[in-house]
């Protein structure tokens, strides 16, 4: 039973993670991740609880504090300052889907068969951290693939977030057994990160005049 | 302290010289008087160094200075025969340079000196280097140090469009040169038996490829050609000399003539006799050089007798003396099994001209360069009769003239003739020397006339210059080094016994001991006159002195008999069928002078019934490996590069995207290596 | 000795040769008398005290017509006339051959140095000429160099009477014959003169002791050709003890020069692009014959 639970609640993690790539209008991309975090948090809750170990209950707690809670609240603030609409991106929506679905199913594969290689950990092996596994890094790749396609610079801060949303689901499986301060400390970087990410964008956008992040092309010449 | 410490103490002395120039790049006449001190006292040293090579015969060898243990290499200066003379050479034209530049350089007012006399004191050091080394992993280094120095010399005039586009021409002509000479160096070094780049340990390389793969070692020797034929200038590697000889500064050019295309006979002679063994090997390629030299001597000079341009006249004489020397080097090879006599005689006449037009040579394009300053063209059309206000230059332009003509009495005659007579003598055993010695002399009337064309509108005549030049001779700081050419040209020609003997000990150094015959037999004892022994009998004689003496006697004769009759000399007009005429009317500019030659030249072929030559123009077109080899590569290797940097268009997404992509290449790659992680 | 008759040769029986071809040959032909023999004696004796007109203050010009006059004679020196020459050991084939290129050098440079268009014009077509002529006798020299295994003179003109007619000797002594007449300067070949075209060419500047010297060069100069063609190619009477040989090939020398008078009497001028083409196919057959020489036939 919890199996499947866990596998519903990590299938949510990344369908919302893709609703939050998707939508055009920032705030509702905001509200979309923040359903995103709180699905991951659930996950790690439904980890915590099958495996029984204390740490993860920590993670579930970091986890809320700072996805759920903390990094809405920076978009919030740039998106209350800033136009709210995404510029049209790279790639159509409907050939993103098709990129992300062929990702999810490669990765599949990936997972069920070279699972010696990437972790040889018991929980890594078994069902469900297989398929979490490989969950986690189509979350990843979604969070590389907004960073690719899509112009507006709050999105591409969406995308870094998602990044390490996946990053963090693997170590779930991958290394459980970690002491929180490691993970406190992960998130706290990222939240910085992110503040930071948020605070250039802002400057970027009085200094160009828009957040198309493909207008920063002064290398060029 | 060992003589060889003079040699590095020289070199040490050219760097500091460069680092104290380059500090006193503003002051300019302070600037070149310095740099001229630095060389001249490095030269001495050097020239101190070699002479004692060449007099005792024994070769001189320092400590190492540095070693790189991995590639078993050490950097020890070593001067043996022929590196004497080359230091020799490059002292000589060094001096000469740098003092005729003090002055010269003062011309050009916009450009900072900060770019020539550092970037001259350090091209000097490397070429003494280069001759100075037995290693070829360091004879590399340096020959690239001497390549980007020559080249940022060369383009000394950057507002000059000409200059830049010749420059680029010879930087990429010469490094595609010295990638030819990396590989085959590098193909040497995998099959050596002991892994070294010293010259011993090539040279067991190749003695062991020439047993399982010949057609390697063929390769290998061609690539080596092709890298020492560019930068020697030998058609149709050296298309880059014509341009970019005129484009560089006038005493530069003088170094680039006289000194430089020199290490391309160098190399060669390294290549053929310490990297490879006496073998067929040696033969078949000294018959495919001497073919190649000639076929230099012929296109280069009939280029020449078109040229207006006085640098570019004298850009293409130096391809075609280099053409002799190659005949005569590639004889001496050819023939080193067969009859080590002529052989001998064959290579110390190569190494002769080399000397001879070192000094000629430099010796032309400092009166050219003269003749540059002072009327500020280089187009004989628009400026000639200049020995009437610049006599000395003149003089100097005449001497160097006959000399490179080879006319009796001078040294250019002397080394030619040896030429000419080793490469006769030679084909009785190997015919095909007798007809490249024809064509050889018959280029020798050529050069000749275009010679006679360079003198007589530039220097002779009535004076023809825009009423902005002034009227009199250059600074003595430039007619110093050309009077010094001047005496060195006389002094070779008439005691040729003097550099032979020198010679000598250079040529039979590069040679297994014990091979080359003794000096007497070949030359004769007499220190005057050259009486070559040559199949066992005195098959040559030429006599400088003796001969000289005799037409000294006759032109007394003719004076006095001139004078019997006390005839009294007027000025007069000239005669113009009793018509006035202002002279630039009727001055007979300098493309008319051998018209119906070049003419005839660009009809022959298809009027002598012989098998069809396709036409000239076919020809010239083959030769210019740069149309339709380098330039079309270049043009490729421009848009490759062009549609490479396509993707690094500047947007941050692209920039990720490749970022993504080469991670996930990465980690396949080490996924895929085995063993795992 | 051997000085005084080359010299003599060349100095004296010179301008004899020219006179005997001027009243012998061409007089007749012209059906007329002619001057006496030893004219050219009178002629050079008049110039040598006529006024020295200068119009170019040049040193050049000054001292070519010496050098020319030396140059020739030192050629003479070289030459075997019938026995050794005196500087024989000091000089092979190709001093001689450089020695009168000097000639035709100090003719050009006079040329240049006048800097009348006439002679411009003169002077570069003398380079022409020689630049075609040239070939052909350095070839014939090296063909019996071939044969006799050596460069010196001397060595090919006793080789050559020691071993008699080789068909590759015959073949280099008629293409000699055929360039003698433009070594000469003789009608169809006296193209950089050119009298009745360029009034002189080169010397159209030079007058009194100047062209006295020029004029003499050129009268030693045929001797000396002649010689060369004579004494190495047609070694009749080279055996000959002493003073015979030297008659002998007096005896030739003028054969020749009077066969070279009457072709040039006979002939019009040719242009210079026609006089290169002759000479181009002059040159072939020369090539030839030297190939044949280095196939040992």
């Amino acid at each position: 039973m919890y199996d499947s639970a866990i596998l519903a609640l990590t299938l949510g993690v990344l369908t919302t993670g893709v609703i939050a790539a998707e939508l055009r209008d920032l705030a509702a991309s905001t509200w979309a991740y923040l359903v995103h975090s709180l699905f991951l948090a659930g996950t790690f809750a439904a980890f915590a609880i099958v495996t029984d170990s204390p740490q993860l209950y920590w993670w579930v707690l970091a986890a809320v504090l700072t996805k759920v809670i903390f990094i809405p609240l920076l978009l919030r603030w740039y998106i209350t300052r800033h136009p709210a609409a995404d510029l049209r991106p790279i790639l159509s929506p409907r050939l993103s889907l098709v990129i992300l679905a062929v990702l999810l199913i490669v990765f599949f594969k990936v997972v069920h068969t070279y699972m010696e290689f990437i972790g040889p950990t018991e929980a890594a092996i078994a069902e469900p951290g297989r398929s979490n596994l490989a969950v986690a890094f189509t979350v990843f790749a979604v969070g590389l693939y907004i960073l690719v396609t899509r112009r507006d610079a709050v999105k591409n801060v969406i995308g870094i977030c998602l990044l390490e949303n996946g990053a963090h689901l693997s170590l779930v499986v991958l290394a459980a057994t970690l002491p929180q301060t490691v993970l406190i400390g992960i998130a706290t970087t990222i939240v910085i990160s992110v503040w930071v990410l948020v605070y250039i964008t802002s400057g970027v956008y009085q200094i160009l005049g828009t957040p198309d992040t493909a207008k920063l092309s002064q290398l060029r010449h | 302290m060992a003589v060889i410490d003079l040699l590095i103490g020289a070199l040490i002395l050219l760097t500091v010289g460069a680092a104290v120039t380059a500090l006193l790049a503003k002051w300019r006449a302070v600037c070149g008087y310095v740099a001229f001190l630095f060389v001249a006292v490095a030269s001495v040293w050097v020239g101190v160094a070699a002479f004692h090579v060449l007099s005792t015969g024994s070769p001189l060898s320092g400590a190492p200075v540095l070693t790189i243990a991995p590639l078993n290499s050490s950097l020890v200066f070593t001067v043996d025969g022929l590196s004497a003379v080359f230091l020799l050479i490059t002292s000589l034209v060094a001096v000469c340079a740098t003092l005729f530049s003090v002055r010269y350089m003062l011309v050009y007012k916009h450009h900072s000196l900060i770019r020539y006399y550092p970037i001259l004191l350090l091209f000097f050091a490397s070429v003494i280097s280069v001759v100075s080394v037995r290693n070829m992993l360091f004879f590399l280094v340096f020959w690239e140090f001497m390549t980007l120095a020559s080249y940022v010399l060369v383009v000394f005039e950057t507002d000059n469009p000409e200059a830049r586009r010749a420059g680029l021409q010879y930087f990429i002509a010469t490094h595609i040169a010295s990638g030819c000479i990396l590989l085959a160096t590098i193909l040497l070094y995998t099959y050596a038996p002991v892994k070294s780049f010293e010259f011993g340990a090539l040279l067991e390389g190749t003695r062991v490829l020439m047993t399982t793969s010949p057609a390697l070692v063929h390769l290998i020797l061609g690539l080596f050609v092709i890298g020492f034929a560019t930068k020697a200038g030998i058609l149709p590697f050296g298309f880059w000399l014509p341009q970019a000889h005129p484009v560089a500064p006038s005493p530069f050019s003088a170094v680039l003539s006289g000194c430089m295309v020199k290490l391309g006979v160098y190399g060669l002679l390294v290549v053929f006799t310490s990297l490879t063994p006496l073998s067929h090997f040696t033969t078949v390629w000294g018959v495919w050089l001497a073919a190649l030299g000639t076929i230099s001597v012929f296109v280069a000079s009939l280029t020449a007798l078109q040229q207006t341009d006085s640098k570019r006249l004298l850009a293409f004489s130096t391809i075609g003396q280099m053409g002799y020397i190659w005949l005569g080097i590639g004889t001496g090879l050819a023939l080193l099994r067969i009859s080590p006599a002529v052989a001998v005689v064959a290579l110390m006449a190569g190494l002769f001209h080399v000397v001879n037009h070192a000094c000629f040579k430099s010796l032309l394009f400092l009166n050219a360069g003269a003749a540059l300053y002072r009327t500020g063209t280089r187009d004989m059309d628009k400026a000639g009769g200049l020995m009437r206000i610049m006599p000395v230059t003149a003089a100097a332009a005449i001497v160097g003239s006959l000399a490179i003509a080879g006319v009796p009495g001078l040294n250019g005659f002397a080394s030619k003739w040896l030429i000419f007579t080793s490469g006769i003598v030679g084909g009785l055993e190997i015919p095909l020397f007798v007809f490249l010695v024809v064509v050889a002399i018959f280029i020798s009337a050529v050069t000749l006339a275009y010679y006679m064309k360079f003198v007589g509108i530039l220097f002779l005549g009535k004076l023809h210059v825009g009423p902005e030049v002034e009227r009199r001779e250059v600074p003595v700081s430039m007619v110093v080094p050309q009077v010094f050419m001047g005496i060195l040209c006389v002094a070779f020609g008439v005691l040729p016994m003097l550099a032979l003997k020198y010679l000598y000990v250079a040529a039979s150094g590069i040679l297994p001991p014990g091979y080359s015959p003794p000096f007497a037999s070949l030359f004769g004892n007499s220190a005057l006159a050259v009486r070559l022994g040559l199949s066992g009998v005195h098959s040559a004689a030429w006599g400088p002195l003796a001969i000289l003496v005799a037409f000294a006697g006759c032109l007394v004769l003719g004076y006095l008999i001139s004078r019997m009759g006390g005839a009294q000399t007027r000025e007069v007009p000239m005669w113009l069928c009793g018509e006035e005429h202002d002279f630039a009317e009727v001055r007979y500019p300098a493309h008319s002078f051998l018209l119906t030659f070049n003419e005839y030249f660009a009809k022959l072929y298809p009027s002598i019934p012989v098998p069809r030559l396709p036409r000239p123009a076919a020809i010239l077109r083959l030769f210019d490996i740069d149309r339709w080899f380098y330039s079309p590569g270049l043009r490729w290797g421009e848009r490759i590069i062009r549609a490479i940097s396509a993707t690094h268009a500047g947007y941050p997404q692209l920039y990720m995207l490749w970022m993504i992509v080469g991670a996930a290449l990465a980690v396949i790659v080490l996924f895929s290596m085995g063993g795992g992680l | 000795m051997t000085f005084a008759i080359n010299l003599g040769l060349a100095l004296l029986i010179g301008p004899l040769l020219a006179g005997i071809v001027r009243k012998v040959v061409r007089a007749r032909v012209h059906s007329r008398q002619g001057p006496p023999i030893t004219q050219p004696f009178y002629d050079l004796l008049k110039l040598l005290g006529k006024e020295d007109l200068q119009s170019v203050p040049s040193l050049v010009v000054q001292y070519a017509p010496l050098v020319a006059f030396a140059s020739v004679l030192v050629a003479a020196l070289l030459t075997p006339m019938g026995m050794r020459a005196p500087l024989g050991q000091y000089g092979d084939m190709i001093v001689f051959a450089y020695f009168v290129t000097i000639a035709a050098v100090a003719v050009v440079m006079t040329g240049l140095a006048c800097a009348s268009p006439y002679s411009m014009i003169g002077a570069g077509r003398e380079i022409m000429m020689h630049l075609v002529v040239e070939p052909v006798l350095i070839i014939c020299l090296i063909t019996a160099a071939i044969k006799a295994g050596s460069l010196l003179m001397w060595d090919m003109a006793a080789w050559n009477y020691l071993n008699g007619p080789a068909p590759s000797m015959v073949v280099t002594a008629v293409v000699l014959f055929l360039a003698l007449q433009a070594q000469v300067g003789k009608l169809p070949f006296d193209i950089p003169e050119a009298d009745q075209e360029i009034m002189g060419g080169p010397f159209i500047e030079l007058s009194g002791p100047k062209l006295a010297m020029f004029q003499w060069a050129f009268f030693a100069r045929q001797v000396v050709y002649a010689s060369v063609l004579a004494v190495i190619f047609i070694p009749w009477g080279l055996g000959f003890a002493f003073p015979w040989n030297v008659g002998a090939h007096l005896l030739k020398v003028i054969v020749l020069i009077v066969l070279v008078g009457v072709i040039d009497v006979v002939n019009p001028r040719l242009r210079i692009d026609q006089a290169m083409s002759y000479f181009f196919w002059v040159i072939f057959v020369a090539i030839v014959a030297m190939a044949l020489a280095l196939i040992g036939v």
